[in-house]
């Protein structure tokens, strides 16, 4: 695991004090008996209690464990031992590491593999079929209760009017976002929150409202034809609604694909009513050249995955959700690979909208088309922003992105590659490769 | 046809107050439900459209950037400019671009915009040096940041914004500074009276007895902050019209007397009549110090345009001396305030070394002073006469740094680097004290963090108190973050 820089640190903490907190405890002074090996870091850090604190580091997916009573995850013991360790590594000689270290590696190993085991079904393969299909069908009645909310709502909605929405109360959206949650649908809960937040934010809002609307709408339609909808249209509408795929069988039945995956972009997300954190990772895979997109979730300081750093490249075998157009996957199995690589992306504007017109034809509730292009320079015309490509076309930037002249300085009026999310009206640029270097925006 | 934004018009009203469904190719909408329908051909329509759609035709051109000729800075030190851009050790920043600009490297181009963006002008000379041929590329195409385009001289003078005007004397001024007083003067009629007290001031580059005549047909101006500005430059120009006039009228009010068997007594009168030409010169104008009568205002106005060479010259009599003689006289007020003032306009090391310590350590010293300006004489104090200070004051075991002491503030204002020497006797003197509860030592120790080498910042992580006291604690950690991240600086710049 390459050593940690102080971003992906800084990424990891639960909260901005704590990071703080864990810089004022990265200095060599507060800290005895440290070490450090292939597997682990450690150390002993001096506290207001009687004893030390023992803290540990699992450097295979940067897991940890302290000894002190804090309740945030990671603690600030744990936050300091890492900055010192990026700093100066020196100060965690290669040496054996204590009992209670190699304890808590050796069970954690054990839990891990316990996890991978299947377990022995206690009660019998018919009865247990027999349990699932009755819950099933309580979900369907349910679902579709909360379906024709949903279309009733939309109803009303388009009655109203879409200038309603510039002022309508907060318990306008809160109010039926709770009610789908309540009919076990999460996705379409979501879906009303996104749009909640768009009346005023851009120019077009009321167009982009009006479009997702009646992709919602189509959506409640699609429900109510379910069994006439070829299968993978029914799986885009289930993941859209909400409809929790078990990630274990997915990684069991289907084949994966092999391949070198580049971590693009990490971001983290955190919703502040409900507390659920929502980790969005885009990877690209070299050989077959398509992206793929990892959701993590985790409520308040619960820890988050952090093994997918940006410009890692992991060797492994991807499973994507079933889909008219797979984006979303999971890791069979993964290991860190040394090399690094660019993607290959569009040669020009027209080839990507072409393929992002096949891709709505097969999934036409598709929000952001993760798009890599190559040989595109950014400028800007009367305060608008776009990139062109070689054969004078461009598209416009997200008007609400705040690095367009980052992403203008670093191309010095040359092409670049940029990797960035499309959503039918603007991109939003993630991951940019100059001749030299790559940076995550 | 109907297109999204059509459709967008309709449905802000709502179907309630009647909607006629378009006709679409493929898809038949209900005649009789128009909620279906409107929500229906948005989707439709909107899917199409997006899916549909061209993108735009761009013929416009931009000049692409010629190739850095300058080397890139190390991705080490990259990162930690990033940190402080982003509000890390901010007060890093100009030390940061020094060191920089002084490798001869450039910051990443990812960096510019905040550069270049930096608000506080004070900040611009350190960041142009750094900014590369990307960045003054960048410059280029954002009016927002025309300051750092290298205009021609004399087109900046002629074209150019107010800032860059000046620029463009303070460039001139530094090989030919007569033909800047030639610009100013052929253009004094047009410009604004503010804009010509800015251009005034760019003369104190490169300041000689050839400007004295400009300077003093200034004093005539309708507008005060003109008049100020050559006030404020004429004072340095001993021999100038100016000077020479006040120092006849204040040289006869002071009286030296030696006593032979010790102890010299300085005799001070105030002035009287004030004349038409003494209100020109800027004496008996508004108050210095509302406390003093007017006459002592008046005084005191008079000896702060007097260089104060002058008066060791007259008198004989190195700075301290006459500091410490001017205590006992009556009107001491004016006169110390006077000696300050003057110190600092003319930059007079000596005296302005002279005015810190009788304000460091003596009580009358903060009662006389003004308060306000010290630090400008405190940043004119030379390394050895502050470390002599230090010295004489920390002396282990037998006297430390009291917690009251002003010889705190004054290291805090001292904005100058430290020698090792000074900050080893100062930091294990606040070590020592680190067990103690202490108030302002403690709060200085960020301060002192910035001008400390930080090379000392390994040897100064150890030696202090197992359990600091109160306002120890955090301080010590600000101390040594700030000094280790001041160290990496210097470690990542070096190549």
């Amino acid at each position: 695991m390459p050593r940690l820089t102080v971003d992906q640190v800084r990424n990891l903490a639960p909260d901005v004090a704590a990071f703080n907190s864990g810089q004022g405890l990265a200095d060599a002074r507060h800290w005895t008996r440290l070490g450090s090996n292939d597997a682990a870091l450690w150390g002993e850090c001096k506290g207001s209690g009687k004893e030390p604190y023992k803290v540990r580091i699992d450097l295979s997916n940067n897991g940890s464990a302290c000894t002190c009573p804090s309740r945030k995850f990671p603690c600030k013991h744990v936050l300091g031992l890492m900055l010192l360790s990026s700093a100066s590594p020196t100060r965690l000689a290669t040496s054996a590491p204590p009992g209670w270290v190699t304890e808590w590696l050796e069970k954690r190993t054990a839990r891990s593999q316990a996890a991978d085991k299947k377990t022995e079904p206690k009660t019998s393969h018919e009865s247990r079929q027999k349990d699932t299909a009755r819950r099933a069908v309580q979900r369907e009645k349910l679902a579709a209760a909360g379906i024709e909310a949903l279309e009733n709502w939309l109803r009303d909605f388009a009655r109203l009017g879409l200038a309603s929405a510039q002022s309508a109360p907060a318990a306008f959206w809160n109010d039926q976002a709770a009610r789908m949650v309540d009919a076990q649908l999460p996705g379409a809960a979501r879906l009303i929150r996104e749009i909640s937040a768009l009346p005023g934010t851009r120019t077009d809002w009321a167009e982009v409202l009006l479009l997702r609307l009646g992709r919602m709408f189509l959506l409640t339609q699609a429900y109510r034809k379910m069994d006439s909808l070829p299968i993978p249209v029914q799986q885009d509408v289930r993941a859209l609604l909400g409809w929790n795929v078990n990630q274990e069988e997915l990684a069991a039945t289907i084949p994966g694909k092999h391949d070198d995956w580049l971590v693009l972009s990490s971001r983290t997300d955190e919703d502040e009513k409900t507390g659920l954190r929502t980790q969005v990772n885009w990877l690209w895979g070299k050989k077959n050249e398509r992206p793929a997109q990892i959701l993590n979730f985790a409520f308040r300081n619960q820890p988050l995955d952090s093994s997918l750093a940006p410009g890692l490249v992991l060797r492994g075998e991807l499973v994507y959700f079933p889909s008219a157009y797979p984006l979303r996957a999971i890791f069979k199995n993964k290991q860190v690979e040394r090399s690094v690589f660019i993607p290959s992306g569009y040669p020009n504007l027209s080839t990507f909208l072409d393929e992002y017109a096949a891709a709505l034809g097969n999934n036409p509730w598709l929000d952001l088309f993760p798009t890599v292009l190559e040989k595109v320079v950014p400028l800007q015309i009367n305060q608008h922003w776009f990139l062109r490509d070689s054969q004078n076309q461009a598209l416009p930037l997200d008007a609400q992105f705040s690095s367009s002249w980052e992403l203008f300085a670093l191309s010095g009026g040359h092409p670049l590659t940029i990797f960035g999310l499309w959503d039918g009206f603007h991109i939003v640029p993630m991951t940019v490769w100059t001749e030299e270097r790559s940076i995550v925006l | 046809m109907t297109t999204l934004k059509s459709l967008t018009q309709t449905a802000m009203l709502g179907t309630g107050n009647g909607f006629t469904p378009p006709t679409l190719q493929r898809v038949r909408l209900p005649d009789d439900d128009p909620e279906a329908s409107l929500l229906t051909a948005a989707a439709v329509i909107g899917i199409g459209e997006i899916g549909g759609q061209k993108p735009l035709q761009l013929e416009t051109n931009v000049q692409a950037c010629a190739a850095e000729s300058s080397l890139q800075m190390p991705e080490r030190a990259a990162g930690l400019l990033k940190r402080i851009l982003m509000g890390e050790f901010e007060a890093l920043l100009p030390e940061f671009l020094q060191m920089t600009a002084a490798g001869g490297l450039v910051a990443p181009p990812e960096t510019l915009p905040s550069l270049l963006g930096m608000s506080r002008s004070e900040l611009h000379p350190l960041i142009l040096p750094v900014i590369g041929r990307r960045g003054r590329w960048l410059a280029e195409q954002n009016p927002a940041w025309a300051y750092a385009l290298e205009r021609e001289t004399q087109d900046a003078w002629e074209l150019g914004t107010l800032f860059e005007r000046a620029a463009a004397l303070e460039r001139i001024r530094a090989s030919e500074p007569g033909r800047a007083r030639q610009w100013v003067q052929a253009g004094w009629e047009q410009d604004a009276p503010e804009h010509r007290a800015a251009f005034i001031a760019t003369f104190e580059i490169g300041l000689s007895m050839e400007d004295e005549p400009i300077l003093e047909a200034c004093l005539d101006d309708k507008r005060k902050e003109v008049r100020e500005a050559a006030k404020r430059l004429l004072l340095r120009l001993e021999h100038s019209r100016f000077v020479q006039r006040i120092w006849a009228r204040a040289k006869p009010l002071f009286r030296l007397k030696s006593k032979f068997l010790g102890g010299d007594k300085l005799e001070v009168g105030l002035p009287e009549d004030l004349d038409q030409q003494a209100k020109r010169d800027g004496i008996g104008g508004p108050a210095l110090r509302k406390k003093m009568g007017e006459k002592a205002n008046a005084l005191a106005q008079m000896v702060s345009n007097i260089p104060p060479a002058l008066w060791s010259r007259e008198f004989g009599k190195p700075p301290e001396k006459l500091i410490s003689v001017a205590v006992d006289c009556e009107w001491k007020e004016p006169v110390l305030l006077g000696w300050q003032l003057a110190a600092q306009r003319t930059r007079d090391r000596d005296w302005a070394e002279g005015i810190v310590i009788f304000w460091a350590t003596q009580a009358e010293g903060q009662q006389i002073l003004d308060l306000e300006s010290i630090n400008e004489s405190i940043l004119l104090m030379r390394q050895e006469k502050v470390e002599a200070l230090v010295n004489a004051t920390i002396m282990p075991p037998f006297s430390e740094l009291d917690d009251k002491s002003l010889l705190i503030p004054l290291l805090v204002n001292y904005r100058h680097p430290w020698t090792d020497r000074m900050a080893r006797v100062v930091v294990h003197c606040a070590q020592r004290q680190s067990g103690k509860y202490g108030y302002n030592l403690p709060a200085a120790l960020p301060a002192f963090a910035l001008y400390i080498p930080p090379e000392l910042a390994v040897e100064f992580a150890a030696g202090w108190d197992e359990e600091p006291k109160g306002a120890w604690r955090e301080n010590i950690n600000k101390f040594l973050m700030i000094l280790n991240f001041r160290n990496e600086i210097r470690q990542s710049l070096i190549r």
